[in-house]
């Protein structure tokens, strides 16, 4: 298992930082799932992958739930990602990614999770709802919101282009 | 024909049957402002994937690496440990596919059948002259047992249980056999018996990669490296008891 999980950690990850908005967040949701995937163990029936989403997920909502600070990361400065973008275009990049960051933290937990899963891991749609232990209806309708909202959002406030 | 947001992010991703993906195709063509919004859409993945797979540039802090991989050792120890021995033989005898027909598993509490040159005993392994010598004789030279039999303790190991277990050869005139016997609650329990040859005279089995038919096992249920022979005399020189040694 151990190898199947070191392999999975970069999707983890990316799945965390589209939750939280912050690389910092990601890493401790990261550690958070490691730990509870580790001390918990995987079901007989559930493949590694799938259950670490789940337990990833489950993590970030409990969390959100309980400190209600998540949703307002990308608003504060203290928790913005400079060090996560370089080169040419350090200030336009950084504004991209704050808005988007915000866009994403305006969507419900439950439709940010699938537009995480599907826009950004690429899951199918199937494995997605056997994750969330949801309906398959129910991801396309959330995606369908998620994306309309967020596709609103990013028209209201167009790319900018390298001065 | 109004295509509802939930419709056409559902083409997007293809995940539409078949007669409704022709339909929306068929609209495109027409429908330039469903063209649009089909491709605004598009562009919003592409703007998420962008932003948050720049974390994937990002070495993981290693404070964070160091955690999960001393997350990980950690459970792989204990997990292990958390099979009884026999469990983990039969673990390991599943994974390497070995044939059974020689290899006999007699670990577990209350077997008392003792493999031994002459037969089965019914006496409980814990109280033969076998054990009698693994208790208190080094590894790395023979011992006559009153039969005629010669015990060659072969090495001493720590499993991950924190017992103590020997490896060692029988051999008499008829029959030879490697063994595993680990030492639970102050008895010795024989836990595997290789039968290697016909007796005497016959070389012993050697695997493959050199080394004992048993080697395998040891492998899957060591706990760092076999006994120096110091750290063995000194195990003897207690009893196994290792409160008595660190003190």
């Amino acid at each position: 298992m151990q190898k199947e999980m070191i392999a999975l950690l970069p999707a983890i990850r990316r799945f965390a930082y589209s939750l939280t908005g912050s690389v910092h967040d990601a890493d401790d949701l990261l550690q958070s799932t490691v730990e509870r995937v580790l001390a918990k163990g995987v079901p007989d029936d559930v493949d590694l992958k799938k259950w670490m989403f789940r337990v990833c997920k489950n993590i970030f909502i409990d969390d959100y739930r309980a400190r209600k600070v998540r949703l307002k990361a990308a608003e504060q400065p203290e928790l913005r990602e400079a060090s996560v973008v370089d080169g040419e275009s350090i200030v336009q990049a950084h504004i991209r990614l704050k808005e988007v960051h915000a866009a994403m933290a305006e969507l419900p937990d439950d439709q940010r999770t699938v537009i995480s899963m599907v826009a950004i891991q690429g899951l199918p749609f199937k494995e997605v709802a056997e994750i969330l232990e949801i309906p398959l209806g129910t991801v396309m309708s959330r995606l369908g919101r998620a994306r309309a909202f967020l596709t609103s959002r990013f028209k209201q406030q167009p790319e900018r282009s390298p001065a | 024909m109004t295509i509802s947001d939930e419709k056409l992010s559902s083409f997007l991703n293809g995940s539409l049957p078949e007669d409704e993906m022709a339909t929306i195709r068929t609209l495109l063509n027409s429908d330039e402002g469903l063209m649009k919004r089909l491709e605004q859409m598009s562009q919003t993945d592409e703007i998420l994937i962008k932003a948050y797979s720049k974390i994937d540039d990002l070495p993981l802090p290693s404070d964070l690496q160091a955690r999960i991989d001393a997350s990980l050792h950690y459970t792989n120890k204990s997990s292990r440990s958390k099979l009884s021995l026999i469990d983990q033989l039969h673990l390991f005898l599943k994974q390497h596919a070995v044939a059974a027909t020689s290899l006999a598993l007699v670990a577990g509490i209350g077997v008392t059948q003792v493999l031994t040159t002459e037969g089965v005993s019914n006496v409980p392994f814990g109280q033969t002259e076998i054990a009698s010598v693994l208790e208190a004789s080094v590894s790395g030279q023979p011992y006559e047992l009153t039969d005629g039999t010669t015990l060659a303790p072969r090495l001493t190991f720590t499993n991950v249980d924190g017992n103590y277990c020997r490896q060692f050869n029988l051999a008499s005139d008829t029959t030879a056999s490697q063994n595993i016997a680990c030492r639970n609650e102050n008895e010795w329990q024989l836990v595997a018996t290789f039968y290697s040859g016909t007796g005497i005279g016959e070389a012993p089995y050697q695997t493959a990669s050199g080394g004992t038919a048993l080697d395998f096992i040891i492998d899957g249920i060591i706990s760092g490296g076999p006994l120096s022979k110091d750290e063995e005399s000194i195990a003897i020189g207690s009893k196994w008891n290792k409160s008595i040694q660190q003190q």
